[in-house]
């Protein structure tokens, strides 16, 4: 899909929306002291700082840590090392990178601290490969890894890392552009990949159907990536996005500051998903998975693009405001059907499960996007610092602030405890 | 009490001096808290000592009223539900203890609190504060207090019928056919009173609700309405309209598999409560409340209240009918051990009637004088197991073949013979060749020196051709003639032996018998065999046949053997 389609889906979700949340924004323009009158930046950045703090602490909660990225991105670095070895291929037939959240910074952490995947593609050579028997490749990966103690997904292996707060998805693959057309035809790959991902498309197994699938997760990383670069905000400050120089991938930086719309957008939307299904309002099964809702807001965030040219948004957090306010309204409707289209993979929906469920899902999302944007115009309704503070923390789910360990004022070890026998391992029943 | 106050304070800085009254409380010692980190904050702590320490009772931790459900492991009166107090059964001093105490609420609380490592806490036991809750928005006047449910929560949010009974104000959730709620509606032993009808919102959830995580006011639960119900369910509920057009009460469940947590919506019907005054009854009516009240939810579906959740069989035993014949001694309590277990249906046939002598060894007791064995047994059983639907007939195993089988062949997924009886073996025996149903033979030896559960495949029959009834060879003891006595002026024999020594057999047949239901059920003979030390306290001379000599020694042996035996 092109650009211009965004545009015109921005324009149609404009029309639609509620436009709620945008007059709280409104609102809080017209809150200004009149001392700052002709100081515009640090009138909205007063205007303004009581939420983005404690949005940006909101942030720093669900922050994986560097730390556990670097040691995720070891382990498989590691699996890749090991499939080379184990089943004597070369170095160069096979390239490991990471895929998901991990590889758009939109990795949270779980609510209650559960581990969470990490996900990771293994893209092998197609001459190691049998493309008639998709399962056996599958197969054969997943012996290779026997040592991880590998347990088979649909289209991965989970490797489950035990004592880390992660486990790794690996999904076997072959790059699509090595694949003659009379070769995809055979793998029954009809879909067709827009021009400038075509670099990156592979083709996975689906287990369930036993039959190879496309996908292109490298070439989505690349399009959220490349579409949070537009500067939508006056003065946004754009990171440079450090390249991925060697054939390992590494996974990104995780930490994004408050100036960085998208994945901040992203993160949020999932953490408030995660509190819903947590607080019954949204059910398990019916929950708007990750990448139905990075797409959508990718989608919508490069819509604005265009408007935001000749009238750029004034702050980060109007823009957050928008990109929820109209997130319900990109849902595409082609006939019949809902559509999320995966804009790397021409022909691939992501909601297809949506149309195959009397609509259950569709509702839980729209449901859902209506209680974000409540919960967002109850927090931008609030004034007093501490208010906002307590309600930011409710709706996202996030513990008060921490003391850094070792900072107590006891004098823990030195005192003579004297601890009772310890209980027996099983009381009398009775 | 003499307590060396100074030497603590020395060891804990943050202990101060003064004592302070507390009342019939006790005494305390403010404990000064260091700074918190923002949102974190604790009002006051103290250590508090009863007036029964250090003799009776334990010293504790004492917060303020502000960490009650904001931080977890705080109890409904502030105590700090953490290891302490040793308590005054072990030996250690009074100021062993306060230290022990004292160093557990600063290493494995308050640090651990200020560093946010307590945050998770809540999910370990939801429960506990949901009732901390309900403890704090509950009142005399409400005209609910718990949800009692008889199934599963249902796999998308519906809102139901449910049924208020009166008398203990629950609400009792699920379907009215089945066994189990028609035999709670039914029954006084709750004080049920008349029963009136509720509108019930009932929403599947995925994890249990923690302080942090449950609906703190009626937006929050209408948000939960309105994002997990259909419209027109939406609508109904909140309508709520019985059919004369009266309001009813409205009750939201939100439950996972294994915990629920309900409220009674405000608003509503007024509700009339029972009153005595001057031993008078009478009854006063109070307005509904305008804001929601937190109720407990009980489970009392089979898998919980037969296995607490535990048992990997029991859609298996649920789905089984099994058929006993004998409700005497050792029937009448493997039938009760069968219906615990969660087996779904029993057909018990026995002719007998209870005599007094039966009493002392039988599951029924005097009020049950000249009753069938079967029926009574049924009734008793069906009535406090109501998960178990149980048949008694009132026959002899002969007729209950020929006229009920006959006329109408039922599924029977296993027969229990606890007779004892050669001519109902040999019967049964017959009848598997026809239908080949697996099948148990349960009984004991005279003082239950010994008992055994004999269980057949379908396919392999209990008499071997030529060999006639193989009960004698498979006992543990040559009984000598004479044992068995007649009863007083008529023809029915008996032993005397305890209902505690039954005991031991009857639990062996029981897990033996579910053992066949849960599809374990190997051509085997499995015997209890009690010790030479048990048959000398009762006839001298008695001795145990070779098969069973190894339990000689000790006080009693479960010995299995492939059937046929050798």
């Amino acid at each position: 899909m092109q650009s211009k389609e965004y545009t015109r889906l921005v324009e149609e979700a404009f029309k639609a929306r509620r436009g709620r949340l945008s007059e709280r924004i409104a609102a809080l323009r017209g809150r200004v002291p009149r001392l700052y009158e002709r100081d515009e930046v640090r009138r909205l950045q007063e205007s303004y700082a009581p939420w983005v703090q404690e949005l940006k602490a909101v942030n720093d909660h669900i922050t994986v840590g560097r730390d556990v990225i670097d040691e995720a991105a070891r382990i498989y670095k590691g699996a890749g090392t090991h499939l080379v070895a184990q089943l004597e291929w070369a170095p160069e037939e096979i390239r490991v990178f990471p895929q998901g959240s991990a590889a758009t910074r939109t990795l949270i952490r779980t609510v209650n601290n559960a581990a969470f995947d990490i996900d990771a593609v293994c893209a092998v050579d197609l001459s190691r490969v049998d493309t008639r028997d998709p399962i056996g490749f599958f197969e054969k990966i997943g012996e290779a890894l026997a040592e991880f103690g590998p347990v088979a997904k649909n289209r991965c292996w989970r490797l489950p890392c035990t004592g880390r707060p992660f486990y790794i998805e690996f999904t076997p693959s072959v790059p699509l552009e090595s694949v003659s057309l009379e070769g995809r035809g055979r793998m029954g790959l009809n879909l067709h990949v827009p021009e400038m991902y075509k670099r990156t498309a592979l083709a996975v197994v689906d287990c369930r159907k036993e039959k190879w699938k496309s996908s292109n997760p490298e070439g989505l990383a690349r399009w959220v990536s490349d579409t949070s670069k537009l500067a939508l905000v006056q003065r946004l400050a754009v990171s440079a996005e450090a390249a991925a120089s060697a054939n390992v991938g590494t996974v990104p930086p995780q930490e994004v500051e408050v100036t960085e719309v998208l994945p901040l957008a992203i993160r949020l939307c999932k953490r408030h998903r995660d509190m819903s299904v947590r607080r019954g309002h949204i059910a398990e099964e019916h929950k708007p998975i990750s990448v139905i809702l990075t797409t959508l807001l990718t989608m919508c965030y490069m819509g604005l693009a265009i408007r935001a040219q000749q009238r750029p948004y004034d702050h980060a957090l109007a823009l957050l405001a928008e990109l929820i306010e109209l997130l319900p309204h990109m849902v595409e409707r082609r006939g019949n059907e809902y559509w999320v289209a995966n804009p790397t993979v021409i022909g691939e929906n992501f909601a297809e499960r949506w149309n195959e469920d009397d609509g259950e899902r569709y509702e839980a999302f729209h449901n859902w996007c209506s209680l974000l944007s409540e919960e967002l115009e109850m927090i931008l309704e609030k004034t007093d610092p501490q208010e906002i503070r307590q309600e930011v923390r409710r709706v996202f789910g996030c513990p008060e602030d921490t003391a850094p360990k070792g900072d107590g004022n006891g004098n823990g070890g030195q005192r003579k405890v004297i601890a009772p026998p310890p209980a027996p391992a099983t009381r009398g029943l009775a | 009490m003499d307590l060396d106050i100074a030497c603590l304070c020395a060891d804990f800085e943050f202990l101060e001096p003064l004592q302070l009254e507390r009342g019939d409380e006790g005494v305390a010692y403010r404990l000064k808290l260091p700074s918190m980190p923002m949102g974190r904050g604790i009002e006051w702590a103290e250590l508090r000592l009863p007036r029964g320490f250090p003799s009776r009772d334990s010293a504790r931790i004492v917060l303020s009223k502000d960490a009650i459900l904001r931080i977890p492991h705080v109890e409904s009166d502030g105590k700090l539900c953490i290891e302490g107090d040793p308590g005054p059964f072990h030996d250690l001093s009074a100021e062993q203890r306060l230290i022990y105490l004292l160093d557990a609420f600063e290493t494995c609380f308050l640090e651990p609190w200020r560093r946010g490592e307590l945050d998770q806490d809540f999910n370990e036991e939801p429960l506990n504060y949901w009732h901390i809750r309900i403890k704090r928005e509950r009142a005399e006047s409400d005209a609910v207090r718990k949800v009692w449910t008889f199934d599963e929560p249902p796999k998308r949010a519906i809102v139901r019928d449910g049924r208020l009974l009166t008398g203990p104000r629950c609400v009792v959730l699920g379907d009215e056919k089945d066994a189990p709620v028609q035999a709670l509606l039914g029954t006084s032993a709750v004080g049920v009173g008349s029963d009136r009808r509720v509108v019930v919102a009932d929403i599947p959830i995925s994890e249990p609700l923690t302080p942090l995580t449950w609906p703190r006011d009626e937006r929050d639960i209408e948000r939960i309405l309105k994002g997990r119900l259909r419209n027109e369910d939406y609508e109904r509920f909140k309508q709520a309209q019985g059919r004369r057009g009266r309001t009813r009460l409205r009750i939201v469940v939100l439950r996972t598999r294994t915990t629920g947590f309900a409220f009674l919506m405000g608003g509503g019907p007024a509700s009339t409560l029972p009153l005595m005054i001057g031993g008078v009854a009478l009854s006063k009516t109070y307005p509904a409340k305008r804001t929601p009240t937190a109720l407990s939810v009980e489970r009392l579906d089979p898998s919980w209240t037969v296995a607490r959740d535990q048992c990997e069989h029991l859609t298996q035993r649920r789905d089984s009918h099994v058929l006993v014949f004998g409700a005497g001694a050792l029937g009448s309590f493997v039938i009760e051990y069968l219906a615990r277990a969660g087996v779904g249906t029993i057909s018990i046939v026995d002719p007998d009637t209870m005599e007094p002598a039966n009493i002392g060894r039988h599951l029924l007791g005097f009020d049950w004088i000249g009753s069938n064995k079967a029926i009574a047994v049924a009734h008793r059983v069906g009535k406090s197991f109501p998960s178990c639907k149980v048949h008694g007939l009132q026959q002899s195993a002969q007729t209950w073949l020929e006229r009920c089988f006959r006329r109408s062949p039922l599924k029977i997924d296993l027969v229990v013979d606890l007779t004892g009886e050669v001519s109902v073996r040999q019967l049964l025996d017959r009848q598997r060749q026809e239908t080949p149903w697996p099948m148990v033979v349960g009984w004991m030896e005279p003082y239950v020196a010994a008992a055994h559960c004999c269980k057949l495949p379908s396919d392999v029959p209990w008499s071997r051709k030529g060999q006639g009834d193989c009960m004698e060879r498979l006992q543990a003891v040559s009984w000598p003639d004479g044992f068995i006595q007649n009863e007083p002026g008529c023809s029915s024999t008996f032993q005397s032996y305890t209902a505690a020594a039954a005991a031991y057999a009857v639990a062996m047949l029981a897990e033996e018998t579910l053992g066949c239901i849960d599809g374990r059920c190997d051509a085997e003979v499995v015997s209890w065999v009690r010790g030479q030390r048990y048959l000398d306290q009762h006839v001298v001379g008695l001795t145990l046949r070779d098969w069973a000599l190894p339990a000689g020694e000790v006080d009693a042996m479960v010995i299995r053997r492939a059937f046929p035996c050798p």
